[in-house]
């Protein structure tokens, strides 16, 4: 008995039960007989019935979709290129709008201060379609989508391994690419394309320069400007969200790996021309997501899609990253009169920016907005009443108003009045009221 | 009353008569005299002084031959005893070599993260001393990620365990690149703790381990360390698949060891049952203790830690009433920081007694312990020297007690302590290519490269195996590679350990409002120990098992004081789905090949403390498991049996007796743990068999699969089957003993005849056909007559 028939015992198939020969049971052993004899047959005759599929495929997958067969040292694999006019719309943008976005901004959300010096057509967009989500040396990258700027027009590659073969000649020609450019933009690359990418050059023994380019992921700075309001960080929430974009019958993610494996066994081109769409629409709207992050961060007032809080996070990350002239910029964005129509939440967040960079009077003028509002809010009241008697030093201004607050209806938590009873103390005691 | 030292103590214990009389041997094991060498010409002066400075003014021999040996890029595989320098043999080169070339890389693997631990901290000393910019670190489970990225560029030594290997590491090699480019050394301690389905295992692991050595153009030098055991070279040559040199004569220096082998004496000859070993270990242990000599007791089960912790602790509770951890219990399920704890405890002597199971065997340095006692014989004699090898470490007298148990084994050694001292143990067996075993791990490597035509990985023919695995779809064959061509990650799938990677967690409810986990154990011995009512007994404190979840993998309990622990009872059934031979004996016909084999937990006893009464039983309703595996089995027909003058229930008795015996014996010759084979008593067709019940031995029927009602013991239907006794291998997919039991099926019916006529009971006992209990008066008078029947004269 082979080791694999062992082998198919040990995990439950083949249990062959005893069984009284009968006719039925006599034709299905001859049966059986002959499928084992059609299935022992030699590899080869396999494989040549597998390479004429592979080429019927190849000039399939061309008339469906418009791309090519590129050769090079290393092999051929099929190449699809694209060019989206300036005029074309994505979303809520024209592409020639997105280009030009600001290089210091980018610098900033990438937090890596040598991408200001270079121009956008110096990034080059990458998202990658692959074999699995686990990781590992295992999982390969069969689709890679590039994007790249030029004049303010739009060139897609889609770089496709047919299958496994073709992936070192597919990784040759992204190094290519890679090559001529400066920076690369991606969307969780850092975490996921990137580490994968550099996993295949080496598994496959080829010099790839990825690692070391400046690197500008987009998930982290789109989850902290963008996150207070989206139910998730994914790109495809972003993109119907804040970008405009809606996609008509596009594949799921998880969906992609079985395709390309049902693919590779049964060369049908309908099952890519899907993950060829996904995948450059993901591209495409990193390229306009980057767009609308920076504008945020240079506080370019923009009338769609945009909301106060927005602005706010992204005040507040520059101001992490120490850029008081950059998060002054934004601050500079409200004035008075429309601070007024801001939500509570909102309002404290920005009377915090306007304290923290050191814009007093816009402080001082949110909270007694916010402490005129029914129920009071404990934060305006707390940081007033500390203007109160430690800037102004009007300790008695200071003691009516948290007097006040406690007296009226509110909706303090217990530890809040706490607090507020305390500084009442201290304040009563400095006012000399002992009461 | 004036406390002894252990000199004063052992020769008290030497007068004593009652004493003398059970001892089965007292063996005075001599000091032995150091043999050294000169350190060779080319260890950097540095390194030479920071350990001149921790006492190796020279080296012993054979520290001086493995460095030697490895430096030339020979393979080696190292015998000697604990504190015997075994470390410096891989310290010392591989630290030289990072000396001479920086960009050296070494791989350290232990069985355990708490070795690793261990290891790691003595290799760390040895830099800080150097102080040369030399950095280790452990990589495994509890690393957090962020030091992950630093430990695979810079570091220099990477200490961890196959676990971590083989899922952590391996498949994600090209991250390592830096250091699988540079690797010259891969240490395995323990060696031999890689038999059986561990080892098998481990043996691809490492098969994966040097295929990606290869890719990046590695071949680095492999030290292993093994315990005593009789082929320690070929079965690392087995493990590494290349040949490996020996080195086992060790130049250190031993101090006197006291090495007792003691038998409890017969309490019912007629029955054959002699006092429990808990009972001598526990006084032992208490007057070791009482006269503060830091002593080890090992027990045999989990169970018997926590019933001989909570009687230590009763006992010493009036005399320190406040120090709760005095005496403590050990075991691999305690969580790290307990464990750790209680390894500093004794290091420090706040802890002067430990009882604990073979987990505290391995290498964690716990001090000085000056006695050992063993409740019950490891299962090896391997284990035996390890464990005793507790006491004693660093200087001075020790001693070592090994109390037996009415347990096959255990009478044999003490019937035979020649056989015990003698240098000729048992042997680390594995099977590779187990394939189950095999078809994991080239799921994994193939995950991990892809495999070229042509390329060899295990002895069967990989070829037929990449294509198997391409019409499960999960790999894909392009230009004559084979590569992974599925979603799932392959390392996930299998436990080097188990069958079952899962745990169950013991969650604590007592406190409504904060649930707690106490514990972890592994899947198979929760159906045991964490059944519905079961008393789960941890730290010598009691908890009643409340609800077992088997699919949410959590074991509820409650604490409670109550004054019985409970043991669980199972049922065994197998079936022959395939004989790969047969032969025929003069009364029987002899089998191996394949089976299903499924078992269930029915109930549990209830056992008071002290007294160990029965108290009652209970049901437990719980999945059966069901496997395949291979098993070796002979049938005897019944009409021979009619033959012999007993009833069909002595018949019944006398053939669960004779597989008692067999099941024994079989793991002594296969020099396997007993739990590595198990055995059962029905028919071919899994029709009927055999079982233990409340009352007696019950016979159960299948009919259409379905279970029937169990009959009365009354008109056993042995008139209608043909009784098969089979010994089959524990893990699916068989671990390969059973071949080896049918070609050596006449000598151990032989030794099984020999064993029950030697043996001085009446009508049977534990050591020889069972407990009469269990197997009848008869039992031991039919036993012989039968194997007569079978083998011939």
């Amino acid at each position: 008995m082979s080791s694999i028939e062992k082998l198919k015992r040990l995990t439950g198939e083949n249990i062959k039960t005893p069984i009284e020969p009968t006719e039925k049971n006599e034709k299905l052993s001859n049966l059986r007989r002959r499928i084992d004899d059609i299935m022992s047959r030699p590899h080869k005759y396999n494989q040549d019935a597998a390479n004429r599929r592979i080429n019927a495929a190849a000039d399939k997958l061309k008339e469906l979709v418009s791309g090519e067969e590129i050769e090079n040292d290393y092999g051929k694999f099929f190449l699809i290129s694209d060019f989206v006019r300036g005029s074309c719309r994505h979303g809520h943008r024209n592409i020639s709008e997105a280009y030009d976005f600001d290089m210091t901004a980018a610098a900033m959300l990438a937090n890596n201060p040598g991408i200001s010096g270079f121009s956008c057509s110096d990034g080059l967009f990458l998202d990658t379609e692959t074999t699995g989500l686990a990781g590992g040396t295992g999982t390969m990258a069969f689709l890679i989508g590039l994007g790249w700027f030029e004049g303010c027009h739009f060139h897609v590659r889609q770089i496709l391994a047919r299958d496994f073969g073709e992936e070192k000649a597919a990784l040759a020609h992204l190094a290519d690419i890679a090559g001529q450019k400066k920076f690369l933009v991606t969307f969780n690359g850092k975490a996921f394309d990137i580490n994968l990418l550099v996993t295949r050059f080496i598994l496959n023994r080829l010099e790839g320069g990825l690692a070391s380019l400046p690197h500008l992921d987009l998930l982290h700075p789109a989850r902290r400007i963008l996150g207070h309001r989206l139910a998730n960080s994914r790109l495809i929430t972003l993109e119907a969200e804040i970008l405009g974009v809606t996609r008509e019958g596009d594949i799921p993610g998880w969906e992609i790996p079985q395709r390309y494996f049902d693919w590779l066994k049964r060369r049908d081109p309908r099952l890519l021309t899907g993950i060829f769409e996904h995948n450059r629409l993901d591209v495409i709207s990193m390229a306009t997501l980057t767009a609308h992050l920076t504008e945020i961060v240079t506080a370019r007032r923009l009338i769609k899609d945009t909301h106060i809080d927005d602005f706010l996070a992204a005040a507040h990350l520059l101001l992490n990253r120490r850029d008081l002239r950059g998060t002054g910029k934004i601050l500079s964005m409200f004035t008075e009169q429309s601070c007024t129509a801001f939500p509570q939440l909102s309002k404290k967040k920005l009377a915090s920016l306007y304290k923290r960079t050191g814009r007093l009077t816009e402080a001082v003028h949110l909270w007694q907005e916010m402490v005129a509002c029914k129920p009071p809010d404990f934060y305006a009241v707390s940081e007033l009443a500390k203007w109160l008697e430690h800037r102004v030093s009007d300790c008695l201004q200071a003691k009516i108003l948290v007097e006040t607050a406690l007296q009226q209806d509110n909706v303090f938590s217990a530890e809040e009045i706490e607090s507020l009873r305390h500084r009442l103390k201290r304040l009563q005691g400095k006012t000399g009221d002992g009461g | 009353m004036a406390k002894l030292t252990l000199d004063e103590w052992v020769a008290r214990l030497k007068k004593n008569k009652s004493f003398n009389y059970n001892a089965a041997a007292v063996v005075e094991i001599p000091a032995k005299v150091g043999d050294w060498e000169e350190y060779p010409a080319w260890v950097n002066p540095h390194l030479r002084a920071v350990l001149e400075k921790r006492g190796y003014a020279k080296l012993y021999t054979h520290q001086a031959q493995a460095v030697r040996f490895v430096r030339n890029g020979q393979d080696v595989v190292l015998v000697t005893p604990t504190a015997s320098g075994k470390t410096l043999c891989y310290n010392l080169p591989v630290l030289q070599s990072i000396l001479d070339e920086p960009e050296t890389r070494a791989l350290y693997l232990f069985p355990t993260k708490a070795l690793a631990q261990d290891q790691m901290h003595e290799v760390h000393s040895l830099i800080a001393d150097l102080q040369a910019d030399i950095k280790t670190f452990t990589y495994d489970g509890d690393t957090p990620d962020d030091a992950r990225q630093a430990i695979r560029r810079q570091g220099h030594i990477v200490v961890t365990n196959p676990d971590m290997l083989h899922a952590g590491i391996l498949p994600h090699h090209t991250k390592w690149q830096k250091l699988f480019v540079n690797l010259k050394y891969v240490v395995i301690d323990e060696l031999h703790i890689y038999r059986g389905i561990f080892g098998s295992h481990f043996a691809n692991v490492i098969r994966r381990l040097v295929r990606i050595c290869r890719f990046y153009g590695a071949n680095p030098v492999f030290i292993c360390c093994s315990a005593t055991v009789a082929n320690p070279r070929e079965h690392a040559e087995k493990i590494l698949e290349r040949k490996v040199a020996l080195l086992d004569k060790s130049g250190a220096p031993t101090a006197a060891k006291t090495f007792i082998l003691y038998n409890p004496p017969l309490v019912n000859r007629e029955l054959g049952i002699r006092q429990s070993a808990m009972t001598p270990a526990r006084k032992i242990a208490s007057d070791l203790i009482a006269n503060d000599i830091q002593t080890i007791i090992f027990a045999t089960s989990r169970l018997n830690v926590e019933v001989l912790t909570k009687y230590l602790k009763d006992k010493f509770i009036r005399t320190k009433p406040h120090d709760d951890h005095f005496v403590t219990g050990y075991r691999g399920g305690y969580l790290p920081n307990l464990r750790r704890e209680i390894e500093s405890g004794l290091r420090t002597r706040e802890v002067m007694g430990v009882v604990s199971t073979n987990a505290l065997e391995l290498g964690i340095d716990i001090g000085n312990l000056e006695a050992c006692i063993m409740a019950g014989y490891p299962g090896s004699i391997a284990s035996t020297w390890q464990q005793a090898g507790r006491a004693g470490r660093r200087s001075g007298r020790s001693l070592a007690i090994l109390i037996a148990r009415s347990h096959p084994l255990d009478q044999f050694i003490m019937e035979n302590p020649d056989y015990f001292f003698a240098l000729s143990p048992e042997h680390c067996r594995i099977n590779p290519d187990n394939l189950l075993i095999l078809l994991h791990h080239i799921k994994s490597a193939a995950f991990e490269l892809p495999f070229e035509k042509g390329e060899r990985f295990g002895s069967e023919n990989l070829e037929d195996f990449l294509q198997y695995l391409e019409e499960k779809g999960v790999l894909h064959c392009s230009n004559d590679r084979w590569h992974w061509a599925a979603e799932s990650y392959p390392a996930d799938e299998v436990s080097l350990r188990a069958i079952n990677p899962e745990n169950v967690v013991v969650v604590d409810t007592t406190d409504t409002g904060k649930h707690k986990v106490i514990a972890e154990v592994d899947w198979d011995s929760a159906f045991t120990t964490l059944h519905d009512n079961a008393i789960y007994m941890m730290e010598s404190r009691q908890y009643h098992v409340d609800k077992l979840d088997l699919p949410g993998k959590k074991a509820y309990v409650r604490q409670v004081d109550v004054d019985y622990y409970t043991d669980a009872m199972t049922y065994t059934n197998v079936r022959v789905i395939d004989s790969f031979d047969t032969h025929k004996d003069v009364g029987a016909i002899v089998e191996h090949g394949e089976v299903q084999v499924v078992r269930k937990v029915v109930g549990y006893k209830k056992i008071k403390f002290y007294t160990s009464e029965n108290l009652g039983y209970g049901d437990v309703n719980l999945p059966e498991k069901d496997m395949h595996t291979t098993s070796y089995w002979f049938t005897i027909p019944r009409h021979l049996l009619r033959k012999l003058d007993f009833s069909p229930a002595e018949i019944i008795d006398g053939l669960a007796g004779l597989a008692y015996t067999l099941h024994h014996l079989a793991a002594m010759y296969l020099m396997a743990d007993s739990h590595d084979i198990d055995r059962s008593l029905g028919d071919k067709s899994g029709e009927w068999f055999v079982s233990q019940g409340k009352t007696g031995r019950i016979i159960t029927t299948f009919r259409d699969g379905q279970r029937e009602v169990p009959e009365e013991k009354a008109g056993v239907r042995i008139d209608e089957f043909d009784p098969t006794i089979f010994i089959f291998d524990s893990y699916p997919g068989g671990i390969g003993f059973s071949e080896l039991l049918y070609n050596e099926h006449a000598n151990l019916l032989r030794a099984a005849r020999s064993l029950i006529e030697k043996c001085p009971c009446a009508y049977g006992c534990p050591s020889c056909v069972g407990p009469t209990l269990e197997v009848g008066k008869s039992a031991k008078e039919i036993v012989p007559q039968m194997v007569e029947l079978i083998i011939g004269k």
